[in-house]
């Protein structure tokens, strides 16, 4: 009966949720730069682009746009590795370092990060909608709800739906952005005028890195491993992942910078009004937050389903309601906005430093097989680590806080488990 | 080549050029020319990429 039920469990889970991805399931790397670019394309990296506008003259901004992505690959690139080798998603990637039990408490740290991701978002385009139609307040509030309600339809049908969302948005994406850029350059008075730009109050260079760290860092250092464990080869998932953030994230970003510089406002929705372009603004802002909310969902209930071990799109439709509750609070504003990067460009740094220690320096690049590993219930090591770095990431004054955090974490965690001789898994294969 | 590798083809090169044309003309009539194509091709690709992708 009980084998019965197992088997059932695992024919409903398409999305391989609690198990490796099998190798006849994997993907191509135009397939997955489709998916992670679709995420990539966000309207935040363009609100954050903007942002530094307000503070940083166009050669700052491209400085800092270089410097936080360069950063972001890194990352990225070492955590697609190790997602694409084992086939996990990042919820079962944790078990390795925190445990079994462990391992639910920092997978419901993601989704709840995600889920303040996904609300902005949402509540974004609700009051980019409410704008080009004239709501009001009531209009506005409904229009953000019903968004975070109907962006989660995606993430309900699963991967191949949100491929296919991909196919359609990166190109409007792409060709729009460039075109709104094209006609920003225009209304400033072209190349020369945009590097003569100066900005009306002063960001030094370390705080626009951190924030272009922030735009991403919590999508690199784990929604990455859920499309990653798709790929092929580490060469489809490595190159799949510097396209999206080289290509697209410094694309996004530069656009939103030039786009406000000519405006003279960080806001998005009222920069591409202010230029009369509703319907190519409406399509850009639907394209561009579908696809990065829907693989942010998707994401999300994969963890959850690891934590609470109920079902996918059950625990979707509760995330819904909750989600579109949030909007309602209006999240949307910048101020709100730039408070939640700095601070996940300080918190997840040292979680993504205890993954990438855990697997090339504790094991050395080498995963038991998930399904031929145990896992011991509770790992306290980096719990302990990730507490001390965040304390240690406010405390030091030089440097950037989001690679302190980095290099504190796989410093500390790599310490404390070699002199600790903890062992969270054990190879059963062995064992017997 | 089938009809749904067409579609999405024709569907993509259409958004181009309907997106540089609804932002980037300033005649009224090329603008909305140019929101019409960017509308259309978006249910062209939806049509072709729903069953091919490459």
């Amino acid at each position: 009966m009980e084998q019965q039920n197992q088997n059932q469990n695992q024919a409903a889970d398409t999305e391989f949720s609690r198990c490796a991805v099998p190798l006849n399931q994997r993907k191509t790397y135009f397939s997955l730069t489709i998916v992670w670019t679709g995420f990539v394309f966000v309207i935040t990296s363009m609100m954050a682009g903007g942002g530094l506008a307000a503070g940083m003259d166009f050669k700052h901004i491209i400085l800092a746009t270089l410097g936080g992505n360069i950063f972001l690959s890194i990352i990225a690139v070492l955590i697609s590795i190790i997602a694409c080798k084992t086939g996990l998603t990042f919820a079962l990637l944790t078990r390795y370092s925190f445990g079994s039990t462990g391992s639910k408490a920092a997978s419901i740290f993601v989704p709840v990060v995600n889920l303040g991701w996904y609300t902005i978002q949402a509540a974004t385009y609700g009051h980019f909608v409410a704008q080009v139609f004239h709501m009001g307040q009531v209009g506005e509030g409904i229009c953000m709800a019903v968004s975070a309600i109907v962006m989660g339809i995606f993430a309900m049908c699963g991967i191949g739906a949100i491929t296919i969302l991909g196919y359609i948005a990166i190109p409007a994406i792409v060709f729009l952005s460039i075109a709104t850029a094209i006609r920003s350059l225009g209304v400033i008075g072209g190349m020369e005028a945009l590097f003569a730009y100066v900005p009306s109050s002063d960001m030094p260079l370390f705080t626009g890195i951190t924030a272009v760290i922030g735009t991403w860092v919590l999508s690199t250092a784990t929604c990455i491993a859920d499309i990653m464990r798709y790929a092929k080869d580490t060469k489809a998932a490595v190159s799949a992942t510097l396209t999206g953030l080289l290509g697209g994230n410094i694309l996004m970003i530069v656009c939103g910078a030039i786009a406000a510089i000519a405006m003279q406002n960080s806001d998005l929705t009222v920069i591409l009004l202010g230029f009369g372009l509703v319907i190519p603004s409406l399509i850009l802002m639907t394209t561009n937050i579908f696809t990065t909310n829907a693989a942010n969902l998707y994401s999300t209930s994969l963890n959850l389903s690891n934590a609470f071990k109920m079902e996918r799109k059950k625990m979707l439709a509760i995330l819904l309601v909750l989600s579109a509750l949030a909007t309602l609070t209006k999240p949307y504003e910048i101020g709100f906005l730039f408070t939640f990067l700095n601070i996940l460009g300080t918190v997840v740094p040292p979680l993504s430093g205890i993954i990438l220690s855990d697997y090339f320096l504790v094991h050395k690049g080498r995963y038991a097989a998930y399904d031929k590993a145990s896992f011991c219930k509770w790992n306290p090591v980096p719990w302990i680590t990730w507490a001390i770095s965040i304390a240690l990431v406010y405390m030091i004054p030089f440097g950037l806080p989001s690679l302190n955090g980095i290099i504190l974490g796989a410093v500390l965690y790599t310490a404390l488990m070699a002199i600790s001789k903890q062992r969270v898994t054990t190879n059963l294969a062995e064992e017997a | 080549m089938d009809r749904y590798k067409l579609s999405a083809l024709i569907g993509t090169v259409i958004m181009g050029i309907g997106s540089f044309m609804g932002c980037l003309a300033e005649n009224p009539v090329y603008i909305n020319t140019g929101n019409a194509l960017l509308v259309v091709s978006i249910l062209i690709m939806i049509y072709g990429y729903s069953r091919w992708q490459p």
